[in-house]
């Protein structure tokens, strides 16, 4: 579904190319509701993936944290439709620094209970690459923001996207370890969990790099408009995970 | 002079006297003959026990499942290897053949050569359901591990005994 949304998407943009009034048009309805429906599913089944576990199962911790950043998420892609500069300032917060820390802390806890089975492995090559990319450019954002003109004050959104950034890199790489344990094991359905809440965080991350890029360089329209399918995919991501999660436990108990 | 069946069978229930065992197991070791009957003796056995376990697991309600099972599995195999003794290798190898299956479905197909690899110590010997039901318990939770674990043991279509002679 998101596939194919996407890719009409694209479709749409190559058509407007010289019509760029479409665009804000198709990203505000048939979008928004797109957006909406995934992150509401995705809150449904980490509901579902919750009742799996008793209140003292680690994993259970897991994934109230996980259902919790997933009701941040929904309450975004509400929130994006209200106007008014309140409503948009607890938009930012919620579906930014809120949702990561609560995932950075469900992540960290599912890294534990892979510690603890032993069957932890060590990082590959290739998973440096994005914890370094992660490392480099929260460092380089936090540089660019030192070297703004002193004592200038600092606003809201800078201040809501500072705290995002480390959150999101420290979030990646714990996603990039997890995938990894779970690659080690094979390609099951918990290995599949974990790799769509990679995929998920990954795409986030690269959606924020995208929009730093575009706001560090003028880009016209219908090429900008390709960072805005990031947050599709994240959201179908975001809600693939939990129902892998839901299914395994499914197949077990029939 | 060859063991009865009555010996072999206080023997592999652990039941003889401390010389008496020691008299049986360095016989055991040369007698051939002996030693198969042994193994005979030790499958039909477990082949009862198992049955007994399995019955019992029909009767394990949801909300205290896995504990229930745990209970029957480690009275299985206990009773099942006898004193210091293993599983028959047919069994053993087809109790594995099953975990490895099911550790395919939820966790990828290099879980169980993993978890005999890492975890030895951890490992309680010839019991390698104690191996695996901590990873199922932590990744599925208590209900749907001991529903797996159920599954494991279980006799189906298509499923051989985990009893020698049928295996």
């Amino acid at each position: 579904m998101v596939a194919a949304f996407v890719c009409g998407g694209c479709g749409v943009v190559w058509l407007a190319a010289n019509h760029s009034q479409w665009l804000p048009l198709f990203f505000a309805v048939p979008g928004s509701l797109i957006v909406i429906a995934l992150n509401l599913a995705g809150l449904g089944l980490s509901v579902l993936a919750r009742r799996q576990f008793s209140r003292s199962e680690p994993l259970g911790v897991v994934w109230t944290l996980v259902a919790l950043a997933a009701a941040c998420h929904l309450a975004g892609g509400v929130l994006w439709q209200v106007e008014g500069q309140g409503w948009q300032r607890l938009r930012m917060v919620l579906a930014g620094p809120v949702q990561s820390l609560l995932l950075v802390a469900g992540l960290a806890v599912a890294l534990r209970i892979y510690r603890r089975t032993g069957l932890q492995g060590r990082p590959q090559f290739a998973d440096w690459l994005p914890m370094g990319v992660a490392a480099g450019f929260t460092a380089w954002e936090i540089c660019d923001f030192l070297r703004g003109v002193p004592g200038a004050p600092v606003s809201f959104e800078q201040a809501v996207v500072l705290a995002n950034i480390p959150l999101l890199s420290l979030l990646l790489i714990e996603a990039v370890l997890v995938r990894r344990f779970s690659l080690r094991m094979g390609g099951g359905l918990i290995a599949q969990c974990w790799g769509a809440f990679t995929a998920a965080i990954l795409v986030t991350f690269a959606g924020e790099v995208t929009v730093w890029l575009f706001a560090h360089s003028p880009v016209p329209v219908p090429l900008n408009a390709t960072s805005w399918y990031v947050w599709f995919l994240a959201s179908a991501f975001y809600a693939l995970a939990p129902a892998y999660q839901v299914e395994a436990c499914r197949r077990a108990s029939v | 002079m060859h063991l009865d069946a009555g010996t072999l069978a206080a023997y592999g229930d652990g039941e003889l006297s401390e010389p008496a065992a020691g008299r049986a197991a360095r016989h055991l070791k040369t007698c051939p003959r002996c030693a198969r009957e042994a193994e005979r003796i030790r499958g039909e056995r477990e082949l009862s026990l198992a049955a007994d376990a399995l019955f019992r697991l029909q009767c394990v309600p949801p909300a205290d499942g896995l504990e229930r099972v745990r209970g029957c599995i480690q009275e299985w195999l206990r009773s099942a290897t006898g004193a210091g003794g293993a599983m028959p290798a047919s069994s053993a190898a087809e109790l594995r053949r099953r975990i490895g299956a099911q550790l395919e479905l939820y966790f990828g197909s290099e879980t169980a050569a993993l978890l005999e690899k890492v975890a030895p110590s951890r490992r309680p010997p010839d019991n390698p359901i104690a191996a695996v039901e901590p990873l199922l318990t932590a990744f599925l939770g208590r209900k749907a591990a001991s529903a797996a674990i159920r599954r494991i043991l279980e006799e189906g279509e298509g499923r051989p005994s985990l009893a020698p002679d049928a295996a």
